[in-house]
């Protein structure tokens, strides 16, 4: 296996469908809030009518509500506002279902005729299905066989203690295989698009500037110097050519235009990419507050989604970019590594929370999964983010 | 990493829930079989063996189906796996005693039949062979159940399967508008990010050659003694000007530019002949032709380098001599500038001095080379840089270019 091969195994055992294309799994989040939401309802309508042993209505009930706290684990974890899925919420979701199919089953305790009305089996495995986009094939192995065992555990315990024509065996087996077949195909699922994802994902390493780009930018490089050589130097040379002796007026002008090139060319080589695409978005260097030029130390990925947000929001009709500001420092937060840097950027956003919400969502989605420890405040007419990184 | 692109991430999805269709399928045959020997097991009295083998042909047929994915292997997939599923379902309702385990037995072989045939990354494909497989798995076992004499199977969990592929397929090959807006503003931004290393490297070089030409001349004209200008002052002068406001003295590097190894030796030669004319003992040692392994933009970069470091003790060390070394590693070519002269400490070097910095620290840095500079006041300074043969652009694009016209003749550190 060559090093590209395994950094790619590496990266496709720990990366997330979610996390290779933060986009994609935004379009697919409404898939689980439905599987969610129509899992409680099955659950819910069987739980009343379809009922082959009375059992406890009470532990049907709080079937329904471990059930519901699931989908509600879910659906509050994959929102691109709050993404990455966290492994906290998995392992939460997975133990609610868990426990959901216990009552469940402790909720018709008895003879049961038909296992089949006993929705937590499919439940368990839908469950699985809706986090395949959230989660590295590992952990959807893990949680999904951890589920299976508590199934087959739990229709294993009823069919002995109550035995119908069934054999224990069987009826342990039928309780986990739902659960056993979706969670092979959501492995196979989060296995395979993380190979894929591996191949043809952007990076903003693998682009490269044209030849004929280039020489555009050296031309244009050229000619912006050109301008302050044949306004002030060559006509000064050229008037000093003509002079037999070198005057005190002329030291003094030669100085003077020296200074204000030193000057140009050192606020130049100071000036961040940051500040230039500010700038570029209509707002103003002073506007960014980064002293020791810290933003310079992203990498080029970070540098590219940090850029997209700013163009959007520099560019959005309700965002006034003379009011944008963004500070940044190292981190002082206790524990923090020496290296850690925190950028602040705060911008009034004519909107209301929801607009800004429906505005920038996606961008939140992209930037959450660059910059994990992203914080957005969003208030009506304001909008503030906050997160850190190491330094390259 | 930034995402997939637009046009990609549809077909990943599509592949990557293809083969989550396909793995279902394999684990709901393995499922069925698995139970019937279970059963068997448990209980000698049901006799499986045959559906167990009815499965394998179904087995087969889908990983034909996998290995191919046409259109014929899809047909061919239903018309064997719809046999199987007769054949099976004959055996299950003879056998197998409890009615839901039969159900369910059913379901579970009716379910590949749902899950293998869309094989295409269109959504409305895999649907319709979704629904063509479960008409096909209905009508087998219903011929079966007919056949055997036992009563109608409901088979929810197919019916479930069917829907959840409808819903699954439906979702997730669907991108939201805003997703559609957000990723090309990406891939816009990925490549102004380089277009940006680049330009921020063509104004360094930029920087560093006004620095090297223009504000050498304004500061020796600033300093110049009363009377007639120096001629080689004024010659030097007429040269650069001429060069930075005529010819293109900033232009990416060519093949065509590399004119070869003796030249960048010549080029070298000339440079210190320059220096030792205007009154610099310069000793040369080591390994001059290391210099000619070099590439074009590299040793441009390191010759410009090692002609600011000699303008600076020219102009600040307070000595009229230097020793220029220069060695091959093998990896790389080391130049060293060295003076006893008076020394400084570069942490005291003003902000605003951009010799050390401009034409030497970050001219060799963005040719993928590195500097040490060790000096402290009165005791010398001696400039060590390092350029590898097999270059790294440093940030990106931002190193591959050269500038042409005059040498370097630089004044401050």
């Amino acid at each position: 296996m060559s090093r590209v091969d395994a950094v790619r195994a590496a990266a496709r055992g720990s990366r997330t469908a979610q996390q290779y294309d933060p986009l994609g799994a935004m379009g697919s989040r409404p898939l689980a809030v439905v599987l969610g939401a129509a899992g409680v309802l099955w659950a819910l309508v069987v739980s009343v009518f379809d009922r082959d042993v009375v059992g406890s209505p009470t532990l049907s009930a709080l079937t329904v509500l471990l059930l519901a706290a699931s989908g509600a684990v879910v659906i509050a974890a994959s929102s691109p506002f709050r993404a990455p899925f966290p492994r906290w919420a998995f392992v939460l979701h997975v133990a609610l279902l868990a426990a959901a199919s216990v009552a469940s089953v402790a909720a018709q305790w008895g003879p049961d005729r038909n296992a089949l009305n006993d929705f937590m089996c499919l439940l368990t495995a839908t469950g699985v299905v809706m986090v395949a986009p959230y989660r590295p094939w590992r952990d959807l192995a893990a949680g999904g066989l951890a589920l299976a065992v508590v199934d087959a555990a739990a229709w294993g315990t009823a069919a002995a203690v109550f035995p119908h024509q069934v054999p224990v065996s069987v009826a342990a087996f039928l309780g986990a295989a739902p659960t056993l077949v979706l969670t092979a195909a959501s492995v196979v699922f989060a296995w395979t698009f993380g190979g894929l994802a591996e191949r043809v994902q952007i990076r903003a390493g693998s682009y490269s500037v044209a030849r004929a780009e280039r020489d555009g930018i050296a031309e244009s490089v050229q000619a912006d110097r050109s301008v302050i050589l044949a306004r002030d130097v060559a006509p000064f040379f050229a008037e000093l050519r003509t002079r037999e002796a070198v005057t005190d007026a002329d030291r003094a002008r030669a100085r003077a235009i020296a200074d204000g090139i030193r000057r140009a060319m050192v606020a130049d080589a100071d000036r961040t990419w940051f500040e230039y695409a500010v700038t570029v978005g209509g707002g103003t260097a002073k506007s960014v507050d980064d002293p020791d030029g810290l933003i310079a130390t992203l990498d080029a990925d970070q540098r590219t989604v940090v850029r997209t947000f700013l163009r959007a929001a520099l560019g959005a009709a309700t965002v006034d970019p003379a009011r944008f500001h963004a500070t940044v420092r190292h981190s002082e937060e206790p524990g923090a590594p020496p290296d850690r840097v925190e950028v602040r950027m705060d911008l009034a956003v004519d909107d209301s929370d929801v607009g800004i919400h429906r505005t920038f969502d996606p961008y939140f989605a992209v930037l959450r999964v660059t910059f994990p420890d992203l914080d957005v405040a969003v208030r009506p007419s304001s909008l503030a983010l906050r997160f850190s990184y190491d330094q390259h | 990493m930034l995402g997939i692109p637009t046009h990609l991430a549809p077909r990943v999805n599509a592949w990557s829930t293809v083969r989550a269709f396909h793995a279902a399928a394999v684990g709901s045959v393995v499922a069925a079989a698995v139970t019937l020997l279970l059963y068997r097991l448990a209980d000698p009295d049901v006799r499986v063996a045959g559906a167990v083998l009815a499965l394998l042909p179904m087995l087969a047929m889908i990983g034909v189906h996998v290995q191919f994915g046409t259109w014929r292997s899809a047909v061919a997939f239903l018309l064997v796996g719809g046999a199987c599923t007769w054949w099976y379902t004959t055996v299950v309702e003879r056998e197998v005693p409890a009615g839901w385990v039969t159900s369910y037995l059913l379901s579970l072989a009716v379910i590949p039949l749902v899950l293998v045939g869309g094989a295409g990354a269109v959504a409305s494909r895999v649907v319709v062979w979704s629904i063509g497989g479960f008409v096909v798995g209905r009508l087998a076992t219903a011929v079966a159940v007919l056949q055997v004499g036992g009563p109608p199977r409901p088979l929810v969990l197919a019916w479930i399967t069917l829907g959840f592929v409808i819903a699954l397929v439906l979702f997730t090959s669907r991108n939201t508008a805003r997703s559609e807006r957000v990723q090309p503003e990406l891939l816009r931004s990925a490549r102004e990010e380089h277009v940006s290393a680049y330009r921020a490297g063509v104004e360094a070089e930029a920087a560093a050659i006004l620095h090297d030409t223009v504000l050498n001349h304004l500061g020796a004209v600033s300093l110049a003694p009363d009377g007639p200008m120096d001629p080689q002052l004024v010659r030097t002068i007429e040269a650069d000007v001429a060069m930075l406001t005529g010819k293109q003295w900033l232009a990416p590097t060519s093949p065509s530019s590399e004119a070869g190894p003796d030249a960048t030796v010549a080029a070298f030669d000339a440079m210190v002949d320059e220096h030792r004319a205007q009154g610099l003992e310069v000793t040369v040692t080591g390994d001059p032709a290391a210099l000619s392994r070099l590439d074009a933009t590299g040793a441009t970069a390191l010759l410009r380098a090692v002609g600011q470091c000699l303008a600076n003790v020219r102009k600040h060390a307070g000595t009229d001599a230097a020793e220029v070394s220069v060695f091959d590693d093998g990896a790389s070519c080391t130049v060293m500038v060295v003076d006893d002269g008076r020394g400084f400490d570069e942490q005291e070097t003003g902000s605003d001095r951009m010799g050390l910095r401009g034409s030497v620290r970050e001219r060799i840095g963005r040719v993928g080379g590195d500097v040490q500079v060790w000096s402290s006041p009165g005791s010398g300074t001696s400039v060590m840089m390092t350029v590898p043969y097999a270059r790294v652009d440093a940030g990106d694009d931002g190193g591959s270019f050269a500038v042409t016209g005059e040498s370097d003749r630089g004044s401050t550190r």
